[in-house]
């Protein structure tokens, strides 16, 4: 098992090394000039001012070293947790736009992920187990996970904020509303965040409901099952096998569908301008700002680098043929 | 009682969807090439895949005629602005609040998703197999590297790629998008491959094959692929799938080609221009709607094709 | 292991939980509605959008992404300026004038008080003109102009010219320049720092001041009126209204324009596309009620780059400007939310300096066929497929060029390209980001770029500056900064510094530079204008009332852009009235 984990552990950091120095090569493989961007927004006219202030930009962003220097010292800021200045909102520091993001799209991205999974299996496995609900879910389901993100994001904009008025058209709070510890400023947030949250769990739920129920109707289709069928087991106990050896592949699906429902939140936090993440990256890539780009894809990157580890363990907990050292099969 | 002989899987579904999860191929099952009668002979009383299927070629026939029976070009500003679906000058859709023909831009973009499904879903398939197979038959250090590369292409955020790409291309295509989507989208293609082929790989006939002498590729080609073909084959549906949604999510974000019109962009452009608050609701409907509908009837088709291939599952 | 029953129970536990969220939820109702206790009182606040794209980046007037409404309602200018009139309002200063050939003198106004107490004197100015003293400031080659040190008596203030002042851009830069306290400023000692300068709390003479419990840089910043501002004790502007300014962050223009409709924002400086519409439903109000709805900001030019092949040819440039049709863009693209410019480029606000002759004469009207014949005949061939082509023969095919996602400019793009093709020339877009574009334009790395990068101002010379700028290329940068299409003429050059240096009561040399400037701009066409991109500004009256107009007493401009509450920004402020009743609240 310590094997198994070490092993994975040292997978784990070769991809991070070579995600990170992809990462840190956008900036740096792109044409045109950061500085001037820069340059463009303070709008100086006067052109001899304007040659003091371009070189001292470009002093400030390492622009003027070789290649490889930058390079170096892109990894010893990381060290320091210093991702660089903004261009678009300079003089921001990179990691203090992700700071103020960051707890909008978690508070999207983990109930939204582990709710949809939850509730999903369920639903799957229920329609899984009758036929009445297989044919009124089972459509629900398909419709759901053809949906693009963002398209239900419209819709639901449209009909509870722009037509029925029920809930707010967008942003992360009232903006009359005083921050603070308090019920009301809890319960303001809790109302934008609403329909934000529900167009990235119907569509994720659908998805993980029809999995469950394909991979439980397999299962009961298997030898396992019919043997322990034909050996008088009551339904209920072929069916609690079944679905938790449908788990298993719903687990590990869990890590890969992380980075789908991070693309999702950037595109409903477009339609809500809900201020997370995915936001910042939306206004970052219109504006090529390179560095808030490449600071934020390196946090989506850290982020799924230890989701999937986390899922990994999870999974070799669940499954007890992993930890007796068998051929992990067909996991990765 | 053994464990059940199976291989367990990792849940395929694409990029984007965690869904319609598609079992191992049957590994008892011996006769898939043979049987083509029987299979059709299920297949046409299969409800599913001749619902799905039905939906796809009638969303195909409209991509392929539709763009001849358009009254405009799909880019033109022809002068009416924000006009309702009316039979007045062939605007069947209405138009866009600068004035272009939204049932033009709509067939224009119905085309366009046929194509990427189409060649961004056949390249990602295509990849997927070679490193799939390559990998699960050879094992050992080849399988550690490829399972690393595969890594490290799933954990890469997409938009930053696309982003060097479009600003080094001044015009960008929709081939371009098509390319860019499969090179990034197999490697859950890839890792279902894998774990099918290492099941495989452990069987008799294959072992027998290598005795016989021959090669890996003919291995691969003549005893692997075959019995895997229904697999691939719902496989590819997927990911052409897959390829139609991520190409939607690519053009919303402003990433998509710059020469034509799209099914994102459209829902893209009508966001931008306020059709939400302007209750021009024929500008964002149609597009969201051709999506679920072709992307939602795939998925039907493909587990109505599980069925048919997998007789176990025919009983429910 | 947790029994069926337990489980059980917590399933119910959490339903109950979760409906009554729901409830809780939805029960609220309405988009705008608010609770009663622990927020700004909706009915006392004045909520605005429309100027801060992105995190607001600080507290720095000298940086951009300062906060919205910073300068005007905090830190304050010597003097404002109205452009519809033309007219300047004595503001902190009581009287300027050009006290000799080479000398300005400042009066301060007296009882003017910064928000930490202190009194606001001479001193005070002179340490704010001080720190152009940096090369980081905008204004730093005014200050190599002046006589040091600036003589500073009680609150009079003199300034000492080396040689023949610069009238218009110094005049610029009082009416522009923000007072910081110096006690917070005194931290500047470096053009670096000037940069970095962040107050946690900025001290100004404004009437409102930073309420730090409401910032949030990612989503607004608030404003709270403080007990006493000089210009209402003094009688000189009345006591403005609103007891917070709430300033939101930019999202996108379609989420401003929901808020506006659902009464969240009550002035929106968007553009937003079809708002048209909405004016005519009476659902918002623009400053004129009909046509063109906004007042003008700047001009959107055709900018050629006047260094390649053909498009050094003034007759060419002639023919491209008179190929293209301006009123369609104005009427399909902008649904008439714009006005098409003045052949002369010059905006409204500065039609006295326009000369209706000269624009009639030299001036060019939208005539495909005309500009067709008239390359034909200036030695222009065809091409096989009948465009224009090369006088040696070679192929035109001009590039354009907007930053992508700029849709209202993507489509005058496309429309110019449909329009130029009547005339035979052939010109096909480029797709770029904006930083790609700027920086192909700053580097002449382009055919064709639509560009508005010149404002409104208190004189038309910022336009002949940056149309007509020499050298082109900024020593050490190797790219432009103005005169992006890299038009070398050197007596219009001559002029623009000869207008610069003149004394603004010499008014009949002033008119005779400015049309001398405008012809050379009307004929050899080095820049084509297209529209005046508007100020734009719509408001609703659920809670605030009063709003500037067209017609009446209340011609100012609603805008919190930079630049714009030193002009007539803040009179909107302070004309502004509430719908409700204090008591009604």
């Amino acid at each position: 098992m310590l094997r198994y984990l070490l092993r994975k552990l040292l997978i784990y950091a070769l991809t991070f090394v070579a995600a990170v120095t992809i990462d840190w090569g956008i900036p740096h493989l792109m044409p045109g000039n950061p500085v001037l961007t820069l340059m463009g927004r303070i709008q100086i006219q006067n052109p001899q001012v304007a040659q003091h202030v371009y070189a001292n930009y470009m002093r400030s962003f390492n622009l003027d070293l070789p290649l490889w220097k930058q390079y170096y010292y892109f990894w010893v800021s990381l060290v320091h947790g210093d991702l660089g200045t903004s261009i678009l909102q300079f003089p921001s520091p990179v990691s203090s736009i992700i700071l103020h993001a960051v707890p909008y799209t978690l508070g999207l991205l983990i109930p939204a992920t582990l709710l949809s999974w939850y509730v999903g299996n369920k639903l799957g496995a229920l329609a899984a187990r009758r036929k009445v609900l297989d044919n009124t879910l089972l459509p629900f389901g398909y419709l759901l996970t053809a949906t693009p993100y963002m398209w239900l994001a419209i819709l639901m904009s449209f009909l509870f904020a722009v037509t029925w008025q029920v809930l707010p058209v967008g942003f992360a709070y009232d903006p009359t509303a005083v921050q603070g510890w308090t019920w009301t400023f809890g319960l303001d947030l809790l109302r934008h965040w609403v329909l934000p949250f529900l167009s990235l769990f119907l569509v994720a739920c659908g998805g993980w409901a029809i999995g469950m129920r394909n991979l439980i109707i397999y299962e009961l289709e298997s030898d396992y099952a019919h043997y322990l069928e034909s050996l008088g087991a009551p339904r209920k106990l072929v069916r609690k096998y079944a679905f938790r050896n449908a788990l298993l592949p719903q687990i590990t699906g869990l890590a890969l569908a992380l980075g789908a429902v991070i693309a999702g939140a950037l595109v409903t936090e477009i339609v809500f301008s809900y201020p997370g993440l995915g936001y910042q990256i939306y206004r970052a890539i219109t504006n090529e700002d390179y560095f808030v780009i490449q600071g934020i894809f390196l946090f989506i990157i850290v982020g799924v680098l230890i989701a999937n580890f986390v899922v990994d363990i999870v999974y070799m907990i669940v499954d007890p043929r992993t930890r007796i050292g068998m051929q992990e099969g067909g996991q990765a | 009682m053994s464990v059940p002989d199976r291989v367990s899987t990792t849940t395929v579904g694409d990029d984007l969807r965690i869904g319609a999860a598609v079992p191992p191929a049957p590994a008892d099952e011996a006769k898939p090439v043979s049987g083509l009668r029987e299979t059709l002979y299920f297949a046409v009383r299969n409800k599913k895949l001749i619902f799905g299927l039905g939906v796809t070629l009638s969303m195909l026939a409209i991509a392929i005629v539709g763009p001849y029976i358009a009254r405009h070009p799909p880019l033109d500003y022809g002068g009416q602005l924000s006009v309702p679906p009316t039979t007045r000058d062939g605007y069947w859709l209405g138009t866009t609040l600068l004035g272009q023909d939204v049932f033009a831009q709509f067939v224009t973009g119905l085309r366009m998703a046929f194509v990427v499904g189409a060649i961004g879903g056949g390249i990602a398939a295509i990849i997927g197999m070679v490193v799939g197979f390559t990998a699960g038959y050879r094992g050992g250090i080849v399988d550690e590297l490829l399972n690393m590369v595969t890594n490290v292409v799933l954990v890469i955020p997409t938009f930053a790629l696309l982003l060097v790409i479009a600003a080094y291309l001044q015009v960008r295509g929709i081939m371009t998008e098509a390319i860019f989507i499969g090179l990034t989208s197999w490697p859950w293609a890839a890792r279902a491959v894998r774990a099918q082929t290492f099941s495989l790989t452990s069987r008799d006939f294959v072992s027998l094959a290598r005795l016989s002498g021959s090669s890996s590729r003919q291995i691969i080609f003549r005893e692997i692929a075959p019995n895997m073909s229904s697999y691939l084959f719902m496989m590819f549906i997927l990911l052409f799938g897959g390829a139609i949604l991520i190409a939607a999510t690519l053009d919303f974000i402003g990433l998509g080609p710059s020469n034509t019109i799209s099914l994102g962009m459209m829902m893209q452009l009508s966001v931008q221009n306020a059709a939400l608050q302007l209750h021009l609701w024929w500008w964002f409907l149609p597009p969201g709607l051709a999506i679920m509908a072709i992307v939602g009837s795939l998925y039907v088709m493909n587990v109505g094709l599980d069925e048919v291939f997998n007789p176990r599952l025919r009983s429910m | 292991m947790v029994t069926r029953r337990r489980r059980r129970a917590v399933g119910w536990f959490l339903s109950a939980v979760g409906a009554v969220a729901v409830v809780a939820v939805f029960g609220t109702g309405g988009a705008g509605a608010t609770w009663q206790a622990k927020s700004y009182p909706r009915a006392q606040t004045l909520i605005t959008s429309g100027t801060q794209w992105g995190n607001i980046a600080g507290m720095n007037p000298y940086v951009g992404n300062n906060a919205a409404g910073m300068i005007g309602l905090v830190n304050e200018t010597l003097l404002r300026y109205d452009p519809l009139h033309n007219t300047y309002i004595s503001w902190l200063a009581k009287s300027t004038k050009w006290s000799g050939p080479k000398q300005y003198t400042v009066v301060v106004r007296s009882g003017v008080k910064w928000s930490d107490g202190k009194v606001f004197t001479g001193s005070d100015v002179a340490f704010n003109v001080n720190l152009a003293r940096f090369n980081t400031s905008r204004w730093n080659n005014l200050y190599q102009n002046l006589k040091l040190p600036i003589q500073v008596k009680g609150n009079t203030v003199i300034f000492n010219f080396k040689g023949t002042p610069n009238y218009v851009q110094w005049q610029n830069m009082i009416w522009n320049m923000p007072m910081i306290s110096p006690v917070q400023g005194k931290t500047i000692k470096t053009a670096q720092e000037l940069t970095t300068y962040n107050p946690h709390n900025p001290v100004g003479t404004g009437p409102y001041k930073l309420d730090t419990s409401g910032y949030d840089v990612t989503t607004r910043v608030v404003w709270a009126k403080r007990s006493h501002w000089w210009a209402s004790d003094q009688g000189v502007a009345p006591s403005p209204a609103p007891q917070y300014i709430i300033d939101l962050v930019n999202t996108s223009n379609t989420n401003s324009l929901a808020a506006v409709l659902a009464g969240v924002e009550d002035l929106n400086n968007n553009y937003l596309p079809g708002v048209n519409k909405l004016v005519d439903s009476g659902k918002v109000h623009t400053f004129f009620p009909k046509a063109p709805y906004m007042l003008s900001a700047n001009t959107a030019w055709l900018e050629p780059n006047t260094a390649r092949v053909p498009l050094n040819d003034p007759v060419f440039r002639r023919a491209l400007g008179m190929s293209i049709d301006i009123n369609k863009i104005v009427t399909d693209d902008y649904q008439n939310l714009v006005l098409k410019a003045s052949p002369s480029g010059l905006l409204p606000t500065w039609n006295k300096y326009v000369n209706s002759k000269l624009v009639a004469k030299y001036g060019f009207k939208f005539d495909p066929a005309a500009a067709k014949s008239m390359l034909l005949k200036a030695g222009y061939k065809t091409d096989s497929s009948g465009m224009i082509a090369n006088k040696d023969g070679s192929k035109i095919d001009l590039a354009i060029s907007v930053p992508q996602g700029w849709s209202d400019w993507e489509a005058a793009r496309d429309m110019i390209i449909a329009s130029a093709k009547q005339a035979g020339i052939r010109i096909h877009a480029v797709v770029q980001g904006y930083p790609t574009w700027q920086s192909d334009r700053n580097t002449g790395d382009f055919d064709l770029v639509i560009d508005n990068a010149y404002q409104i101002s208190d004189s038309p010379w910022t336009y002949w500056n940056g149309i007509f700028h020499l050298p082109i290329i900024t020593t050490g940068t190797g790219q432009t900064f103005a005169n992006y299409e890299r038009y070398t003429n050197q007596s219009a050059w001559n002029l623009t510094q000869q207008l610069d240096k003149t004394s603004p009561s010499d008014t009949t040399t002033i008119a005779s530079l400015n049309n001398a400037l405008e012809t050379v701009l009307m004929k050899d066409v080095p820049m084509i204008p297209l529209w005046y991109n508007g100020i734009w500004a719509q408001m609703t009256s659920k809670y605030w009332t009063n709003w500037p107009a067209a017609v009446g007493a209340r011609q100012y401009i609603p805008c919190m852009w930079n630049g714009y509450l030193q002009m007539t920004g803040i009179d909107t402020i302070t004309h502004i009235k509430s719908t409700r009743t204090a008591a009604g609240g």
